[in-house]
């Protein structure tokens, strides 16, 4: 299998689209990586490239038939993807889907860039863009076939696909950029607009979170410096909050400290939840005035 | 001076809950996005290596 990804990357144009792949994970824009905008701009090469890497490992499965390719791969009966690769915040994805009639009646938008490339198959699909304020939004739809050939870009954060009718096996190469400070993925009701759910804009917030409730459970008040600097400067702010409340459980006097900073910077976004949270406790236990810090007048 | 020890459970949420990355409330098996967003995660905690790069 190691055979077949050498063999694939010495053909021509396959090295200059990797070395821009990697330039694209650290941040560059699509157009100041050529040789990956050629795939996803226009219709030629990004077939060819495909082409020559399942060439390669048919070749080499029917060789070694107890042989896998070194892909991380998943199939659910509708969709099968494999992650071509990951460098930094990009991914390269190849997906097919199975013909059938699909419907959801939620669509998710996530802080990513996203480049379709249809190298096979035809499908009737629908571009669902949303507009207005987080909490509830407008839709607007435009209706578009997929078929070989076509290429699309998608702002994530504003705009999905939606696959309604695959007629035959729809195969994309894709191309994805996370945002470099990914704000949370929001799940919208498409009938009412209604935001149904947050998730984590990132593995690594879900992951601090997760860290931070076991140091809280631990009971570890060794650990509160941290939670305290967690919560004063992670960019995410479900995790700041939750990583203040565990230093509160587990250290007042630093726990409260942190909760004043943040309740007197009318800039940050969890001035006004720290705020109400700071006079409820204060009302619950006036002895914690003597913790207010100087930067705090109030 | 003798503080206080404050209840976890007396401090409240946001208003806006935040689940974990990749989590969904209504399961849209084979829509784009998610699955490769749910992919991520199932896949993070594999040993790296593998793939085209």
């Amino acid at each position: 299998m190691q055979a077949a990804i050498d063999a694939w990357r010495a053909e021509p144009g396959v090295a200059a689209m990797l070395a821009d792949f990697v330039r694209f994970g650290d941040g560059a824009s699509l157009e100041q990586c050529p040789a990956l905008e050629a795939v996803f701009t226009g219709a030629g090469p990004g077939e060819v490239l495909v082409a020559s890497l399942t060439g390669h490992f048919c070749r080499a499965i029917a060789a070694n038939p107890l042989g896998h390719p070194p892909f991380r791969n998943g199939f659910d009966g509708r969709a099968s993807t494999m992650l071509l690769g990951k460098s930094g915040r990009a991914q390269l994805v190849l997906q097919a889907r199975e013909p059938g009639t699909f419907s959801a009646s939620a669509a998710t938008y996530t802080d990513m860039l996203r480049y379709d490339a249809v190298l096979a198959g035809r499908a009737q699909a629908r571009i669902l863009r949303i507009h207005g304020p987080d909490e509830l939004v407008g839709f607007s739809e435009e209706s578009i076939t997929l078929e070989r050939g076509v290429r699309l870009a998608f702002d994530c954060s504003r705009e999905t696909l939606m696959c309604e009718v695959v007629e035959t096996r729809l195969v994309t190469l894709r191309l994805l950029q996370a945002a470099e400070r990914p704000g949370p993925g929001r799940e919208y009701h498409r009938k009412s607009g209604k935001l149904l759910h947050r998730s984590a804009g990132t593995l690594a917030s879900s992951r601090r979170e997760m860290m931070a409730a076991l140091l809280g459970r631990m009971g570890r008040t060794e650990a509160a410096p941290v939670l305290a600097q967690m919560a004063l400067a992670e960019p995410e702010q479900s995790l700041r909050w939750q990583a203040l409340r565990e230093c509160l459980a587990l250290d007042t006097a630093q726990g409260f400290t942190a909760l004043a900073t943040i309740a007197c910077n009318q800039a940050d976004p969890l001035a006004h939840p720290a705020g109400a949270l700071r006079a409820q406790l204060l009302e619950t236990y006036p002895q914690l005035a003597a913790l207010e810090t100087e930067q705090c007048p109030a | 001076m003798k503080l206080p020890t404050i209840d976890l459970a007396s401090l409240p949420d946001l208003n806006t809950l935040t689940g974990l990355f990749g989590t969904m409330r209504q399961p849209n098996p084979g829509h784009d996005d998610t699955i490769i967003v749910l992919m991520t995660i199932v896949y993070e905690t594999t040993p790296p290596g593998g793939g085209i790069i």
